[in-house]
């Protein structure tokens, strides 16, 4: 007997109440936050977050700009070259008959226009060689294996590599927009911050590396933009910001869920984009704002990471950008036009991304195969294949 | 149909490819979106036994059976506004063909039989020339596959090769005629049914 | 595909089914011959080994499909039905196979005589339509005793019979009033004459054979005299008609008296309607005056006493004799019934004969008088054939024997009744075949009227168009696989077409009469004297009138 459904059902049940229950209280919480959005003056906000930032438990933004701002484009471009890149991965397994992994990168370039034309890639990157599998620590001798977080970083090095790659074999002379999935920042790593051989290696010479290229690229050019997108975000930066000068407690220590020493006026649990579907019409963007800073943040160097919501298809997502491309309201203008049209065009989501994605994606009949291959593989050239005993209860389902 | 422009298109460069073969039926991968001969062409592949076919069925369909095309094209003045506004579409749809094996080709000699082995996956798919139906189609012994095969619209099939590839010959009421006194014979027990065929052949 | 349109040109079909006994199914391979293929028309079919000739019985149309024969399929389309006939529907005949040949190209068998036929054909067989070769090698050539007397069916070549052969039996030709009757005898009377097999007694009762006749559209056409002056006589029954005809006659026939005898009377029975009584008081008659005065005494009886006193003497009723008397009297009137002398008319025509001259017995004004004609035609060939039984007997001590005679009737069946055939001497002649070397040519538009023996007696029977089923059956009763030749005699053109079948003949078939009447068919007998070429020129010169 796998899952015991009936159980579970149960369980459900209760759950549903519990959330019909938390939901009204939520919605107080959404009207508090639009409140305290409305009453939030920048200055008020820096001088608290000079005062108070040692004591938070949680980072807040850089604000330099109103957070009520929208903006909206008319701009409509019918000609230009979108870039995207997503990746997947085949995580180590311990009980597999060897040690790898595997990163499959997708990319898919769409031109619009008179030519318009399309080009998919998939790219698998197998790691099997014992210097790819671990970071290594020279000084004390020690290694990490790369996997879990670890892997995701990698892949999210890999993604960017190949995002590079793509902008450098375009042509300059159609309008480009480079797009990443998920975060820029590199948040996996978060648990890392004090291993300075993985930030170095992820961030460092892989992340930054690849932002450098990219960077020099767009700046030789006048039409090229580079971002992330997050889909549904659950980040809470703004609201962050809103509490600290909203929050009516002496420790303002208000989570996701609240907790019990919660003022009057939490809103802890918000999320950004929840208060910014309020806010903002379709189409329209926020204003910019500076990540908050965290400990990874100052391995990015001149690539600090500013982001914007955009309302696509009444629906918010969260636009991470370089500060070089940030800072710059041109290129902001451009990025706002084609974001809308990707998002248009693939109904509510980049359709360049899907695609990359699609690219991308490994299926679990997919891992299956590929791990006979690699035991077909071996077993031909004479390999003795050994597996854990686990795994090959898994293969062989006795009774 | 072919025409001029096909003519001296297809027998340059092939169409596609084998995706799917068996000895009866082969599935073609068009290498180009849309761009295929008309049902009823006769196509060919392999090399050293040439493997004659008839196109029975042409799909243009999403690649990954997963996905689903949907609609586009609300507020497009055209179809070709949706292809344009949306690039991916050319690789993400691909048009095969379905074609009924009715022959081969072994040292010039055209047997109207099913090959003893059907081609392989990826050989390269050409559309027969119009010297090359009318050499195929010299005696129509390959009618009797075409009417055997389990496609329920084998008769358009026959209808559209004999419509569009013999009529299109120097002398196509000969040719129509020997061909309808073959289909004749092989339908001597269903005569509706080559009627049908029969009168829509001669329009 | 190789095809030799040569050998196509002629190909009709293949055979699908058959049986010896219902003939041969043959379905035709072009589809547009349908219409073309007659029955009647004569057929090879090339076996593995022999060769089968037959005769085309019947025409049909198949279909593959049931859904036809229903009327269920209907299609406008001219293509549609171009390809579907030859395949999905076609033509069927049915061939009667005949006879048969080895197929062979070897010299030696080439030659040899078909065989009826006891077989039939493979599947697959091809069919053609007969070549000229096949006719000449079933039927033979022209030559002396070969006579061409038409074309088969829809063919050039020329179909002959052989005479000699033919007149060993006695002969009919059938056909009702209209469908060239006269013609085809008249050929073959020609026939006759030029292979000098036979002589011909011709009883002319419609004048229409010795000096001119009359064709169809009133075109008018040369008599056997006109043709062959120095071998053909005419003998007259009457004078002046022929002289008004433009002919004087070689011969005025008469007869006495005394040569009419009870047989000559019998025959008449019908036509003088006489009593059974009546026939029986001319047999004592003829015993009580003596059998060559009865007739005439009893004719110059006169007044009711002296035949009242009569009929007691020989115990007949009174009103029997006046009754015979009165009807007797109608021959005493025939202008060639000489009450007071007697002549040596059959001697005369006998005489012609044995010199191989022909003898045309013109009927003059009698020309529709059928007691004169019976009378007469019965008279002349019982005393002939009697001569001729002499005749014969004697000369298988002298060793030679008399010159075989054919004697043509007209309206034969007036002869050949069943109620008199067996008594006359017409019938005693169709039964004995050659013995006496003299034998009939049956004219007849009513082959039922004939006594059903004396028809299975005829040699060969030429049918022209018959549409009595009574005359069609008399016609072929006896006649092997005669149910698949009713067809064919049923669907004869009415004119210039017959069916022959018989003793000289190896199979059935149908021809075209030989054409007669023209310049160009008087030449081809042969003839080309300075009248005929003067005509010949006249017309070149001038064109048909």
């Amino acid at each position: 007997m796998s899952l015991n459904l009936l159980k579970t059902a149960k369980q459900i049940d209760v759950m549903a109440t519990n959330i019909s229950g938390r939901q009204n209280v939520h919605l107080e919480k959404i009207k508090k936050a639009i409140n305290a959005i409305n009453q939030f003056s920048i200055e008020n906000f820096k001088q608290l977050k000079n005062e108070k930032s040692n004591e938070l438990s949680f980072v807040v933004p850089t604000i330099v700009e109103h957070p009520k701002n929208r903006y909206s484009t008319t701009n409509k471009i019918y000609e230009y070259c979108v870039m995207a890149v997503d990746g997947s991965q085949i995580e180590m397994d311990r009980h597999a008959p060897t040690t790898c992994f595997l990163i499959n990168i997708g990319t898919c370039t769409l031109k619009y226009g008179n030519a318009a034309k399309s080009i998919f890639s998939s790219t698998p990157i197998l790691y099997a060689k014992n210097d790819e599998l671990v970071i290594k620590n020279e000084l004390n001798y020690s290694e990490r294996l790369i996997e879990g977080d670890l892997l995701a970083a990698k892949r999210s090095v890999d993604e960017i590599k190949f995002l590079g790659k793509l902008l450098k074999k375009s042509s300059a002379q159609l309008p480009r927009i480079c797009l990443l999935d998920g975060s820029l920042q590199m948040i996996s790593l978060k648990g890392y911050y004090n291993d300075e051989i993985v930030l170095h290696e992820f961030i460092e010479s892989g992340m930054v590396t690849e932002l450098n290229k990219i960077k020099s690229i767009i700046t030789e050019s006048t039409n090229t933009v580079f971002a992330s997108y997050i889909s549904y975000p659950n980040s809470t930066d703004i609201i962050n910001a809103l509490k600290l000068t909203s929050c009516q407690s002496e420790s303002i220590k208000c989570g996701r869920f609240g907790n019990e020493q919660s003022c009057s006026e939490c809103i802890g649990g918000v999320l950004d984009r929840e208060l910014f579907s309020t806010i903002l019409s379709p189409g329209e963007r926020s204003s910019v704002f500076y990540a908050s800073e965290n400990s990874l943040s100052e391995y990015y160097q001149d690539h600090r990471i500013m982001f914007f919501y955009i309302n696509v298809n009444n629906e918010i997502a969260r636009i991470e950008i370089p500060q070089w491309i940030g800072e710059n309201s041109k290129l902001l203008e451009l990025l706002h036009s084609l974001i809308l049209d990707q998002c248009a065009k693939g109904k509510g989501y980049p359709v360049s991304l899907m695609e990359a994605h699609e690219q991308a994606v490994i299926t679990n009949a997919d891992r299956k195969t590929f791990i006979t291959m690699i035991e077909k593989t071996l077993h031909h050239q004479n390999i003795p294949i050994y597996t854990s005993m686990k795994n090959h209860s898994k293969n062989l389902r006795w009774l | 149909m072919i025409n001029k422009n096909q003519e001296e298109k297809y027998p340059k460069s092939p169409i596609g490819e084998v995706i799917e073969t068996s000895a009866f039926n082969l599935t073609i991968q068009c290498h180009k979106l849309y761009e295929s001969p008309a049902i009823g062409s006769l196509i060919k592949c392999g090399t050293e036994t040439i493997v004659y076919s008839v196109i029975s069925n042409i799909k243009t369909q999403s690649l990954d059976t997963t996905r689903t095309t949907i609609a586009l094209a609300q507020n497009a003045f055209s179809v070709e506004d949706v292809y344009q506004e949306n690039p991916q579409l050319q690789n993400l749809l691909s048009t095969s063909l379905n074609t009924i094996v009715v022959g081969y080709k072994q040292n010039t000699h055209i047997n109207h039989e099913i090959p003893s082995i059907p081609p392989k996956i990826h050989d390269l798919t050409y559309c027969c020339t119009l010297e090359e139906t009318l050499e195929f189609s010299q005696t129509f012994g390959f009618l009797r596959i075409l009417r055997s095969s389990n496609n329920a619209h084998i008769d358009d099939v026959i209808v559209s090769f004999l419509r569009s590839t013999l009529g299109n010959s120097k002398n196509p009421s000969q040719l129509l005629l020997r061909a309808g006194q073959e289909l004749a014979r092989l339908l001597k027990d269903d005569t509706q049914r080559l009627t049908q065929i029969l009168e829509r052949v001669s329009l | 595909m190789t095809m030799n349109i040569d050998n196509n040109e002629s190909s009709l079909g293949i055979v699908i089914s058959g049986s010896l006994s219902e003939g041969i199914r043959v379905r035709l391979t072009n589809p547009t011959t349908v219409e073309l293929v007659k029955v009647g028309t004569f057929v090879s079919i090339n076996g593995e080994n022999l060769k089968f000739f037959g005769v085309i019985t019947d025409i049909s149309l198949g279909a593959s499909d049931h859904n036809i024969e229903y009327g269920s399929i209907e299609s406008s389309n001219t293509f549609v039905k171009e390809v579907m006939s030859g395949t999905t529907t076609f033509g069927e005949i049915i061939v009667h196979p005949m006879l048969t040949l080895y197929n062979t190209e070897d010299i030696d068998t080439a030659f040899e005589k078909p065989l009826p036929a006891k077989t039939i054909p493979n599947h697959f067989a091809k069919v053609s339509s007969a070549t000229e070769q096949d006719i000449e090698r079933v039927f033979g050539s022209e030559s002396d005793n070969v006579f061409w007397v038409g074309h088969p069916l829809d063919m050039e070549s020329k179909l002959c019979l052989n005479i000699k052969e033919l007149v060993t039996r006695t002969n009919g030709v059938f056909g009702k009033s209209g469908t060239g009757k006269t013609f085809l005898t008249r050929l073959l009377l020609i026939g006759i004459l030029q292979s000098d097999s036979a002589s011909n007694l011709i009883f002319d009762m419609a004048n229409e054979y010795g000096w001119r006749g009359y064709s169809e559209n009133i075109n008018e056409v040369k008599g056997l005299k006109q043709l062959f002056p120095s071998k053909v006589a005419v003998f007259s029954l009457d004078e002046t008609n022929s002289k008004k005809r433009g002919l004087t006659p070689d011969y005025v026939v008469k007869f006495g008296l005394e040569e009419i005898e009870y047989g000559d009377i019998a025959i008449l029975k019908d036509l003088l309607n006489l009593t059974d009584l009546a026939l029986d008081a001319v047999y004592v008659l003829e015993h009580h005056y003596g059998r060559k005065n009865w007739l005439k005494m009893f004719l110059s009886l006169q007044g009711r006493d002296s035949i009242s006193n009569i009929a007691e003497k020989l115990n007949f009723h009174e009103g029997t004799l006046i009754s015979l008397h009165n009807r007797l009297s109608r021959i005493h009137r025939f202008n060639f019934i000489d009450k007071t002398q007697s002549h040596q008319s059959v001697e005369k025509i006998l005489e012609y004969l044995q010199r191989g001259i022909h003898v045309v017995l013109e009927f003059g004004r009698y020309e529709h008088n059928a007691l004169a004609y019976i009378l007469v035609t019965n008279l002349i060939t019982r005393r002939i054939h009697q001569k001729y039984v002499e005749l014969t007997e004697t000369s298988f001590t002298k060793n030679k024997k008399p010159k075989p005679i054919v004697i043509t009737i007209e309206e034969a069946h007036r002869f050949l009744t069943p109620s008199i055939a067996p008594k006359t001497i017409f019938g005693t002649i169709a039964r004995e075949m050659r013995k006496y070397n003299v034998t009939l040519l049956i004219v007849d538009q009513r082959p039922s009227s004939i006594d059903g023996e004396i028809m299975s007696q005829i040699g060969t029977k030429f049918a022209c168009l018959l549409d009595n089923e009574k005359d069609v059956d008399a016609v072929l009763t006896g006649v092997h696989g005669s149910r698949k030749l009713r067809s064919v005699l049923a669907s004869l053109d009415s004119k210039q077409q017959a069916l022959i079948f018989g003793h000289s003949l190896p199979m059935p078939v149908v021809i075209k009469t030989r054409e007669y009447g023209t310049p160009e068919s008087y030449r081809s007998f042969g003839i080309s004297n300075k009248q005929d070429q003067i005509e010949i020129d006249r017309e070149e010169l001038f064109g048909e009138n």
